[in-house]
């Protein structure tokens, strides 16, 4: 496990086309999206898509404007806010699925925004495998997987699947390290150590 | 006839009319083999209207001589329905490369407008003057939106099939790639309305409406193309500014059975 504040270093590391499996602490989760979100793509000038199944596109806004992260380069796909019926509102720079089952779909808007907003050098965020899972099958999850990263590849886009450690399984585990060429589990070691030492 | 002219050279890859949908060009190893006239079929709500347009649009963009004849609704009212793509030029128009004819005007023209019934004499003139349309303005790529509507004053099947026949030899004899949209009903076990077009059809391309779990997704599938392999696999599309955006289905869930494009 390496501690949040040294992601940025380890992401800096990583080549174009590279397919990372992010397993985060919870109390570390908003650190990490800032990290793929500002600290990883600004120097780069890379374009971001984010695709959230776990919390509402309007909600990870917020947060990036209270960091007083530049949203301009974020672009999101939301696939959870169509599903609270209703909360979906329309705004600059966010696609809507209307569900987290239509993997099909969600690899759609990815290709799209890659094509509508040609940047050269993008990062692709999957948040989160364990929601994804919550609603589709693990085979056809896996499949799903398998597809977009190899599509992803061939764009040479990085691309970062993000899962919480909270939500452990070892059957989404098997299957981030079948497609990903990278597993990195990013926590507060420092506060894991003094509560292990309590 | 001498022995030059009998050789048969089953290997020789024909020239492609690339679609300029990326998707569908993989899907086709390259594009649609010259000359082919190739059905759209689908129920109301699947894409083949935007999917056919696009294909005119890219062929424009090209510097092709492309004709989109609409039957059943105006072009000016139909064009404003259509998503509004990122790589249209209203020049395309200006330049006469891609335009634009409304069927009832061909109709009237050949005093057919009040018909309920083509004749075989009526059929034939149809067919000429389309003909003369594709000649005089060096049509490469044409569709027809709906074929059905057509084939729907032509009553029988001895009819509809010397329509197609004719009208397939004639566009191919000129060059000319054509889509032909045919519309089908939900439930429809077959892939034209009155299954004499899909037999004659150089090629099918099968637009659906597939539900799974309650999502409704779009599908494209390649039924058949003379003159070219091609996979036959089922795809989830998308109709966006950007294009049509074709990704393969996951084959992992169960579907349920198909809506508005028959086959499952």
């Amino acid at each position: 496990m390496i501690k949040v504040d040294e992601l940025p270093d380890k992401l800096e590391s990583l080549e174009a086309g590279s397919a990372v499996a992010l397993k985060v602490d919870v109390d570390v989760y908003f650190d990490v999206i800032t990290a793929l979100t500002d600290d990883f793509p600004r120097d780069r000038e890379m374009q971001v898509i984010y695709t959230t199944s776990t919390i509402s596109s309007s909600t990870i806004i917020k947060v990036l404007n209270a960091f007083d992260i530049d949203r301009d380069r974020v672009q999101f796909v939301d696939a959870v806010s169509y599903m609270t019926m209703g909360a979906a509102e329309k705004e600059e720079g966010v696609t809507f699925v209307e569900s987290p089952t239509m993997l099909e779909n969600l690899s759609l808007k990815i290709e799209y925004l890659l094509r509508k907003y040609p940047t050269e050098e993008n990062t692709v965020v999957l948040d989160s495998i364990d929601s994804l899972a919550i609603h589709n099958e693990n085979r056809i999850l896996s499949e799903f997987l398998h597809i977009l990263i190899s599509s992803l590849r061939s764009h040479e886009c990085f691309t970062f699947i993000l899962s919480v450690s909270e939500q452990d399984s070892e059957e989404i585990d098997n299957m981030l390290a079948m497609v990903c060429d990278d597993f990195i589990e990013v926590g507060n070691s420092e506060e894991k150590e003094e509560e292990e030492l309590v | 006839m001498d022995e030059e002219e009998l050789s048969i050279t089953p290997n020789k890859e024909r020239e492609r009319c690339v679609t300029g949908i990326d998707g569908l060009d993989t899907i086709l190893n390259g594009g649609i083999p010259r000359g082919n006239s190739v059905l759209i079929t689908g129920s109301c709500g699947t894409g083949k209207t935007t999917l056919s347009l696009e294909y005119l649009v890219h062929g424009a963009l090209e510097e092709e001589n492309c004709l989109f004849i609409s039957v059943t609704e105006a072009s000016d009212k139909m064009l404003n329905n259509v998503v509004p793509y990122d790589f249209f030029d209203e020049s395309l128009i200006e330049e006469g490369y891609l335009s634009f004819v409304d069927m009832p005007e061909i109709y009237e023209e050949l005093g057919l407008l009040e018909k309920s019934e083509f004749s075989f004499k009526e059929i034939n003139e149809l067919i000429e003057k389309i003909e003369n349309i594709v000649v005089e303005r060096d049509i490469k790529r044409l569709v027809i939106d709906s074929v059905t509507s057509v084939c729907f004053q032509l009553k029988s099947e001895e009819k509809i099939r010397d329509f197609m026949l004719r009208l397939m030899k004639t566009l191919s004899s000129h060059d000319c790639t054509s889509l032909l949209v045919s519309e089908i009903s939900p439930e429809e076990p077959r892939y034209s309305q009155y299954g004499v077009e899909e037999a004659i059809a150089d090629g099918i391309i099968m637009m659906g409406n597939l539900e799974r779990h309650g999502d409704l997704l779009r599908t494209l599938q390649v039924v058949k193309m003379r003159g070219t392999d091609h996979s036959r696999a089922k795809y989830v599309l998308d109709l966006t500014s950007v294009g049509v955006l074709l990704v393969p289905m996951l084959k992992g869930g169960s579907a349920e059975p198909e809506t508005g494009g028959g086959k499952a």
